[in-house]
Order: structure tokens, then sequence, then C-alpha cells
């Protein structure tokens, strides 16, 4: 059954994103589509289409929990898209307003469109665009609960912000000094100046194609005491609209703590679909070795042995990073706090630059980021309910398996030395069977992609290690032994 | 229309030309070993060669992998830790390897091979004191790590190998 429900402003968020993608596609016009591709490099060519791409993955038949489930509201156009964005925030019972990294990310959208031809953008799209860009803005981002009347019309600031994009925002390397620069106007708020861009990459991890984020940030307005109260898991659905819940389960036998999450574009309207994963994670502290600097971290990933009753989707095939905060003042109950943070995600069905303008976008991969520049606050004006830190303990009961060790050293004669290049020859015989069979399916019209990233990286591994390994144990000889 | 079979085909046969020429070497360094001539300089030698080697072959069979349709264009295996300072050294160059193995922080049993690791730059020059680590292996569960690194104080002049350890923490 589909909702009458108004879509939500994270689907108005990726709406923006998706009008660049629709630009591409419906204007088959070279101009366009290589000024999408300097601000969404990777978008175009055979990745064009990626947005219909995501919206099927998000309203997916089989990511339906509950018998009520109801369809979400359809993905909004452009133009509703502005007008949810605009609404968005100071209304009773509205859903909760875009964090400081989705407003970043929606004003990096709406400087990508300022420079698309008119034709492919809503009527009096400079006064929706410079609306729209004002939620940023000092005065407009408000806290859950505050009421702010509509504008009558954009502020002067958000005006001199959209000319400013459609001026200096010339590429996406362009964007930090052009936000850097709105921030010192207070064209907008200052948290949202500083976040930082979203970068990824792709990496094979244990055989899937993964979308890997990196973000480091820093803050002196934050001490390390603070943060760490707040970045639990548990906490993260308090204050980042992408996640709907996080419930609790019981610990693992190990020691690890365990949560099922519940994410969406759409959590508040209820029934529908959601992505629900068990992750498993753990939280230490020390120094930060060798140095003397305080650390904390916190370190997750699917869940290998979920409790009873806690079922995920199945749609995260890898799921898994850490969030590193160490005090930047020698003093964890002092101001000044720096984190970093690494997602590596892996999605089952769909390919990677969906995923990873996703994760960007909704900030999944910034959760560190997030607690850091609004969830300290949050706990400030309302302290209930949050969960504290407590370190972890190592039980030593069953833990992880142990996916590797370090090969045997020694090998005392040049009968060894002989055999292990056979080994290795026969290595090579083995993988070209394999690429054999890899081939017959190519020549057959089949597309066995995933048997091919697979087989490209154990290759590639054994080139880059085997050599290498071969003379450590030589040299372990010359020295009388391992390490 | 690229032939794939032919493709893989030419592909294993740059891989086993790169195995018989690492062989070579090694059988060669094994040698040395024998004669008792393979001292740390000999070491060194064998590394680099081997090392050019791998970048030689790596660089020939990269068009190749790259012509594998619909296969990824490329990718960065190798993220890389947060930087880690040492006390810096006036006086001499000093080598990194890992003295002790990278274990998970509350997974004791899951250890990064030794051999994966990498450390970026390999060898701190006179005055430096920062580094990062890395690891190339696929197994890789992404997280915070536990291991100790020896830092190797190159060219002393001393006969016996100095060096210092230090007990890191590491995000991979």
């Amino acid at each position: 059954m589909a909702t009458t429900d108004e879509a939500t402003p994270l689907q108005a968020l990726l709406a923006l994103y998706g009008a660049l993608d629709q630009a591409v596609i419906h204007s088959r016009n070279a101009g366009i589509e290589a000024t999408v591709e300097r601000y969404l490099p990777g978008s175009t060519g055979p990745n064009a289409g990626w947005y219909d791409e995501l919206l099927g993955f998000l309203t997916d038949g089989t990511n339906r929990v509950s018998r009520r489930a109801e369809e979400p509201p359809a993905a909004p156009d452009l133009s509703d898209a502005l007008t949810i964005l605009q609404n968005q925030q100071g209304l009773q019972g509205a859903p909760p307003p875009l964090t400081a990294v989705q407003l970043s990310r929606m004003v990096y959208a709406i400087g990508a469109l300022s420079h698309l031809p008119g034709d492919y953008l809503p009527r009096g799209w400079e006064s929706q665009f410079s609306r729209t860009l004002a939620i940023a803005s000092p005065r407009r981002r408000q806290e859950p609960g505050q009421q702010t009347a509509p504008l009558s019309g954009p502020p002067t600031s958000a005006d001199d912000l959209l000319t400013r994009l459609q001026n200096q925002f010339r590429s996406r390397d362009d964007f930090p000094q052009v936000m850097a620069f709105a921030g010192q106007q207070g064209w907008v708020d200052s948290l949202v100046a500083t976040v930082p861009l979203c970068d990824t990459k792709a990496m094979l991890v244990r055989g899937h194609l993964c979308v890997v984020l990196t973000t480091e940030f820093e803050s002196s307005q934050v001490s390390l005491d603070e943060l760490k109260n707040v970045i639990d898991p548990l906490n993260w659905a308090k204050c980042l609209p992408f996640f709907c819940a996080m419930d609790k389960e019981p610990n693992r036998g190990d020691g690890w703590s365990r949560v099922l999450e519940h994410v969406s574009t759409t959590c508040p309207i209820p029934n529908t679909p959601q992505m629900v994963t068990p992750l498993k994670y753990w939280k230490g502290q020390g120094t930060n070795q060798p140095s003397p600097q305080p650390s904390a971290w916190v370190d997750y990933a699917l869940d290998d042995d979920p409790a009873p009753g806690e079922k995920g989707d199945g749609r995260m095939v890898v799921d898994e990073g850490f969030i590193r905060m160490t005090s930047t003042v020698g003093n964890s109950a002092q101001d000044g706090v720096r984190v970093r943070t690494r997602k590596v995600a892996g999605f089952r069905n769909l390919a990677f630059f969906p995923a990873a303008l996703f994760a960007c976008v909704m900030g999944w991969g910034d959760a560190g980021l997030g607690m850091l520049l609004g969830g300290v606050a949050s706990r400030a004006k309302n302290p209930t309910g949050w969960t504290d830190w407590d370190t972890s303990t190592f039980t030593g009961a069953s833990g992880s398996t142990q996916p590797g060790q370090p090969p045997d050293s020694g090998d005392p004669s040049r009968r060894a030395v002989a055999l292990a290049v056979d080994m290795l020859n026969e290595c090579i015989d083995d993988m070209s069977k394999t690429s054999a069979a890899l081939a017959a399916q190519w020549a057959t019209g089949a597309v066995p992609v995933a048997e091919t990233m697979s087989f490209t990286a154990d290759l590639a591994a054994r080139l880059a290690t085997d050599p290498l390994r071969y003379l450590e144990r030589l040299r372990d000889q010359t020295q009388g032994g391992g390490k | 229309m690229i032939d794939p079979g032919a493709r893989i085909t030419q592909y294993a046969e740059s891989m086993r030309s790169l195995v018989s020429q690492a062989g070579s070497l090694v059988l060669q360094a094994n040698d040395q070993i024998h004669d008792g001539t393979f001292d740390h300089a000999q070491c060194a030698k064998s590394a680099q060669q081997l090392a050019n080697l791998a970048l030689t072959a790596g660089l020939e069979v990269a068009p190749l992998m790259m012509s594998i349709p619909c296969g990824p264009a490329s990718f960065d295996q190798l993220e890389l830790s947060d930087f880690i300072e040492v006390a810096p050294d006036n006086q001499c160059e000093r080598l990194l390897s890992v003295a002790k193995s990278f274990v998970q922080d509350g997974a004791p049993s899951y250890v990064i091979p030794d051999q994966t690791i990498v450390f970026v730059p390999g060898t701190l020059r006179i005055y430096a004191k920062r580094f990062r680590v890395a690891t190339s292996w696929p197994d890789l569960q992404s997280g915070t790590y536990r291991g100790r690194v020896r830092l190797t104080r190159l060219d002393t002049g001393a006969t016996a190998p100095q060096f210092d350890e230090v007990d890191v923490i590491v995000d991979l």
C-alpha cells in the first residue's frame, strides 16, 4: 500500500543529486555531461542512470520486514525537493532536520546544479535555490523543536552564497574554499562550513567490491570525554536522521557489544523500507602510543554470530570500520579532539557509484563526525536516555575466526627454495585454469563480474607478497630464525 | 572485439615469466647463504632486485588487467593509518620493520600477517619522526590494531644491529 506522506528531507536531498544524473540522461548533451562529471566524478558515461538504480535498491521488495510494509513516498522531482527542504525545519511534528554534514552535501548539490543550463532547472530556479540555501545559514539552522516562521523571501546572504557558488565553485576541489569563505561571511553555519568533502575509494575486501570512506576532522569546542559519552552506536539514532533505530542486543560471549542497525531515507514514516544490519562493536581506549595523547576508539563490523532473533536483511555484505578519537591537548577533559573515521561498506546488488554517493550524502560513513558536530550539543540540551562510554572487556570466550597467520619461516635447503618456486608455478597454473573458466563464461555472454574481481584480487595479492615472503625466509636463515 | 581467452593466456605467460625471474634471484640468494656471503648488504641488494622485478612485471601486466571487460579500472588497495610519531634520531636513518605482529584490539586471534605490513616511508631519514602503517592483507577487517615496530639504525658502523622498538596503536 502506498503511503500518503510527503517525501522526507533525506529523499529530497538525494533528489538534488538525482537531478544531476537525470540531466545527463535526458539531455544527451556532452557539455552537460562534462559539467556533471566535474562535480560528481565517475557519475557519467557507463554509470549514468545511477539514481534510478539507487532508488530501486532502496525500495527493493525484499527489504520488507513487516507485513504492514508500505511503499515509501515517491522520490520528489527537483522542484518538489527544493520545496521540501525549504520547509523541513521549524514545523511541529516535522522530521528531524538535516545534520551539518547533510546540509553541506545539500549546498554542494545546489552549487553543482546552478551550473546547468536553465532548461534543465525548474522555473524561478534562482529564487528556489536561494531559499533552499538559506536553511544552512546560522539564522535558520536551529535545533529540533524550535519553530521558525517561513521566510517571505531568501535572505540576502543566500543570494550572495548562490552567486559565489556560480562564480567560484568550478569543480569539486573549489568547494572547501567556497565554504570557508561562506562561513566567514556568515552565509552558512560555521559547523556546516567546516564539514570536509567526502572522499571515497574502491577496494576489494574479502572478494567484495566495497566503498571506503575515510574522514579526518578536528574540533576545539569539544573534549574527548564529551565525545566518548555520545559516541556509542546506541546513541546514533538520537540525532542522526538517517539512523531510524539502533536496537541494543545482548553482548557477545567475547565481550563485543551488539546492535541491530536500522537505516533509511524515510525513517519518520512508519513501515517504510529500512536496511537492517546486525553489527558488533568494541570500545577501546589508551594513550595514542607511542605519544601520550589520550585516545579512544569504536571498532565495528558485521556480527558474524548474531543473537537469537537478531535478524538483518543481508543487504550489507561488508560493513566495518572505526571511529578513532584523540585529544589534541593531552587532557581528555579539556576541549580539543581529533576524529578519524573509516567505513568500509559492501552492498549486495548495488554498483559502486550509487553506493558511494548514498553513503556520502546521507553521512553514513561520517557517524563519528556527525556525533561530534551534533551529538555533544544535543546531549547537553537533553541529557536523558544516552548510553555512556564504557570500555569493552575481552572475555576470552568465542570470538572472531582467525583468517590468516604469518607463514612458517625457514627453508633449510636449496631443495626447499626450488620447491617453493615450483609451488608458485603451480599456483599460476591454478590461476590460469580459473581464468580459463572465466574466459569461457565471458565467451558465452555471461558476465561473471564478482568472480573476475575475486580472481584479480587473489592474483594481485600473490604478485605483491610472494617474492618478498621467500626472501624473508632466506633472510631468517642467515639471522638464525624468526623475528 | 577483445578475446578474453587470449588476454588471460598472455597474462598467465607474463606471470610465469615473473615467477621464473624471481625464482632465479631467490636461488642465487640461496647459494650465497650456503657460501656464507649473504650478508645484510647482499640481502638489501636482493630485496631491491625483487622490488624492481615486481614493479616491472606490474607495469607489464597492468594493461592486460585493464583489458578484462567490465573489470574495475583500478584500486587503491592500501589505506594508510594515522601518523605515528616517534622521537627523532639526529645521526642515522632507521629502517622500519614489524617487531611484534599487529593484533586487533578485542580480537586477539585476529592477526595481520607480518609480510603484508607496509611502512610509509619504509626508512625514516635523519631527524624524521613520523610514519604511517598500511597492510595489503586482503582479509583485513578494518579496525584498531596493536603491534610493535622495530626501528633499526642504518650505517652505524657497529657490527651488531642497533635498534629500538615501540608499541603502537594503529587504525587500519
